[in-house]
C-alpha cells in the first residue's frame, strides 16, 4: 500500500513545513507568539513586489513562514544553548518526518483533550461532519447522503467547523 | 454554544475565509490564484489565518486519526437539536446503527482508495510536464516515482518520464532532486547548452543516478553539481573538444562543469551548505560580490543591487544571508568606508568611492 500523499511529500524533503507545523503547534497556546509571526510574514510579503509574479502563492506563504520560524527558532535556540544550527538542520532532514504532532505523551493527551472538548462545543451536525470527514475521509457527498443534508450545506458546515475548531484549539488552550 | 451568523466576530470570519481559500486552491485557477494573493496582503492577519487553519487541520487529522471518535454521540444528540434529513429523525429506530456502520466502512474504504490530500500538498492530479517559478519563489513537486523534486527560484523544469528512463530538463535556475530507487530506470538530469546573449554553455551536460540526492545549479557560465546522497555520474557532451568528459561525483562532493565542457576535479561540500536555499539561506564560501548580488536579485524584485566597479564586483566574501533580507548585504557594504552606496527609486548603485585628493597643504 502507497503511503498517503501527504506522508510522501512530509518525507521527500518538504522538511521546511514540518519545522513550520511544529513550530505552530507550540504556539497552540501563546497566540501572542502567533501575532510576532503574522506580522513579519506579512512584512515579508509585501516586500515582494505585491507577489504579481507568484503563480503559487500558498506554497510561496508556507516557505515564507518558514524561514521566519527558522530565524525565530535559531534566535531562540541561541539564547537558550550554543548548539549549531547548521547540525540541526542536517539532522532535521535525517528525521522521520512522518509526525507533526508532539512525541511528549502529556502534551499529547492535552491536545486530544483539548480536541474532544472542542468537538463538543460545535453543534452536533458540524461536529459529525467534521468526524466523517477526518475520521472516514469522506467526501462533500458522501457526508450529505450519510447526514440526510445538502453537499452544499455540508460544505458549509465543514467551513464553519474547521474555523471554529481552529479558534478553538488555539485560544482557548488550558 | 454556537454564534449566531449574525454577530460571528471578525476573527471567525477571517478565519473561515482561510478554511474557504485552503479548499478552494485544491482546484485553483490562475485568477483565483491573483485573488488568494490580493486577499493575502489585505491583511496580516490573513496569511496568519491560513497558516493557522492549515496547523489546524494536521493536528485534527492526526489526533482523529490515532484516536476514534464516535460520531454517533454527535448524531444522537442532533436528533433533539435540529431538524435533520429522514434517516437519523427517528433514533430509535434500531435499523440506523448498523446502516451507519455500513456507510463508515464504505468511508474508509474510499480513504485508501482515493488518498485524501491535505491542503499543504499541491495538487498534482493534472501534471504539467514543465514547472516554472518566478523571482523569490520555491516550489517542491512529487513525481509519479515517488522522486521529488525541490525548485528554488527563477528556475524551469521539465519532466519527461517513460517506462525505461526518468528523463528531466533544467532548463535554467537551480533545482535539489531526491531521487526514488529504481536501477531499471535510470534518473537523468538534462542541461541542453545554448550559446546566447547571457548563457555561454555551448555544450549539453547530464547527470545520471539511480536512487539518490543531489543539487544542480545552471548558472550562466558553467553548471555546479552538489552530491548529498549515494552517487551520480555527470557527462559533458562536448563533442568537437577533447575537454568533453564524464566524471563520479560521490556524496559530500561538488563538480563544476564549464562552458566549454571541462569538468572540474570533485572538491568537498558540507551537505547542510548545499541545501540550505531550501531555507531561504544563501551561503557564500569566498564568493564574488556580483555573485552574490546576482542571487540576491533571483529572490528579491527589490532592491535591485547594481555594482559598477569592476574590482568591487569581484572583491570576494564569505557569509550566511537571510534571501529575502537583502539589506543585510547593503548593511555590509555601508560599514566599508570605501564603498558608497546610492539608493534611487528601487535600485541601489554599489560604487567606489571617489578618492578625495587632498589639496597639499601650503607653504
Amino acid at each position: 500500500m502507497k503511503a498517503t500523499l501527504p506522508q510522501r511529500a512530509w518525507t521527500l524533503g518538504v522538511h521546511y513545513r514540518r519545522e513550520l507545523h511544529r513550530y505552530l503547534l507550540r504556539r497552540l497556546r501563546r497566540p501572542q507568539d502567533l501575532d510576532d509571526l503574522k506580522q513579519e510574514v506579512y512584512m515579508r510579503l509585501l516586500r515582494m513586489d505585491r507577489m504579481d509574479g507568484i503563480r503559487e502563492p500558498l506554497a510561496y506563504l508556507y516557505s515564507i513562514a518558514a524561514n521566519v520560524v527558522s530565524d525565530f527558532t535559531l534566535a531562540e535556540r541561541r539564547r537558550h544553548d550554543r548548539v549549531t544550527p547548521d547540525s540541526d538542520a542536517v539532522e532535521n532532514w535525517a528525521d522521520d518526518p512522518s509526525q507533526s504532532l508532539p512525541d511528549d505523551i502529556a502534551e499529547r493527551t492535552s491536545l486530544e483533550r483539548q480536541l474532544e472538548d472542542a468537538l463538543k462545543q460545535l453543534p452536533p451536525l458540524q461536529a459529525a461532519a467534521l468526524v466523517l470527514h477526518y475520521q472516514e475521509g469522506m467526501s462533500c457527498d458522501e457526508i450529505a447522503k450519510q447526514l440526510g443534508l445538502s453537499p452544499k450545506s455540508v460544505d458549509k458546515y465543514l467551513t464553519r467547523a474547521k474555523a471554529r475548531m481552529r479558534i478553538l484549539l488555539w485560544n482557548e488552550g488550558s | 454554544m454556537d454564534r449566531r451568523p449574525d454577530n460571528r466576530d471578525e476573527e471567525t470570519l477571517a478565519a473561515e475565509h482561510a478554511v474557504e481559500w485552503l479548499h478552494r486552491l485544491d482546484t485553483a485557477n490562475a485568477s483565483d490564484k491573483a485573488a488568494f494573493r490580493k486577499w493575502l496582503i489585505r491583511s496580516p492577519q490573513n496569511g496568519g489565518e491560513v497558516l493557522a487553519a492549515t496547523a489546524t487541520d494536521v493536528v485534527v487529522r492526526e489526533l482523529l486519526r490515532d484516536k476514534r471518535v464516535d460520531v454517533n454521540q454527535f448524531l444522537s444528540a442532533a436528533t433533539n437539536v435540529h431538524s435533520i434529513g429522514d434517516e437519523f429523525r427517528s433514533r430509535e429506530q434500531p435499523a440506523r446503527p448498523k446502516r451507519l456502520r455500513r456507510w463508515i466502512g464504505m468511508g474508509l474504504a474510499a480513504a485508501l482508495a482515493v488518498v485524501a490530500l491535505a491542503p499543504i500538498v499541491e495538487r498534482n492530479l493534472f501534471r504539467p510536464d514543465e514547472y516554472s517559478t518566478s523571482t523569490g519563489e520555491q516550489r517542491a513537486i512529487e513525481l509519479p516515482d515517488g522522486s521529488a523534486i525541490a525548485i528554488n527560484a527563477e528556475s524551469t523544469v521539465r519532466v519527461a518520464f517513460s517506462n525505461s528512463s526518468r528523463d528531466v530538463y533544467l532548463d535554467r535556475g537551480q533545482a535539489m532532486f531526491t531521487v526514488a530507487k529504481d536501477p531499471a530506470r535510470p534518473f537523468r538530469v538534462h542541461m541542453v547548452g545554448s550559446a546566447g546573449p547571457e548563457e555561454k554553455i555551448s555544450k549539453d551536460t547530464t547527470v545520471k543516478a539511480i536512487g539518490t540526492k543531489f543539487d544542480v545549479r545552471r548558472h550562466s557560465e558553467r553548471i555546479n553539481v552538489a552530491v548529498i546522497e549515494g552517487i551520480v555520474q555527470v557527462r559533458s557532451d562536448a563533442n568537437h573538444t577533447a575537454k568533453s568528459g564524464s566524471a563520479s561525483v560521490v556524496a559530500g562532493q561538488a563538480v563544476s562543469v564549464e562552458g566549454s565542457g571541462e569538468i572540474t576535479p570533485p572538491q568537498r561540500v558540507n551537505p547542510s551548505d548545499v541545501s540550505a536555499w531550501q531555507q531561504r539561506r544563501l551561503v557564500f564560501t569566498d564568493s564574488t560580490l556580483e555573485e552574490i548580488a546576482e542571487e540576491f536579485r533571483r529572490y528579491n524584485r527589490t532592491p535591485r543591487i547594481r555594482i559598477v566597479d569592476e574590482d568591487l564586483r569581484m572583491q570576494r566574501i564569505s557569509g550566511v544571508f537571510d534571501a529575502d533580507y537583502p539589506e543585510a548585504l547593503l548593511l555590509y557594504l555601508e560599514s566599508d568606508s570605501s564603498v558608497l552606496l546610492e539608493r534611487k527609486d528601487e535600485e541601489v548603485v554599489i560604487r567606489r568611492r571617489p578618492t578625495i585628493v587632498q589639496s597639499a597643504p601650503t607653504g
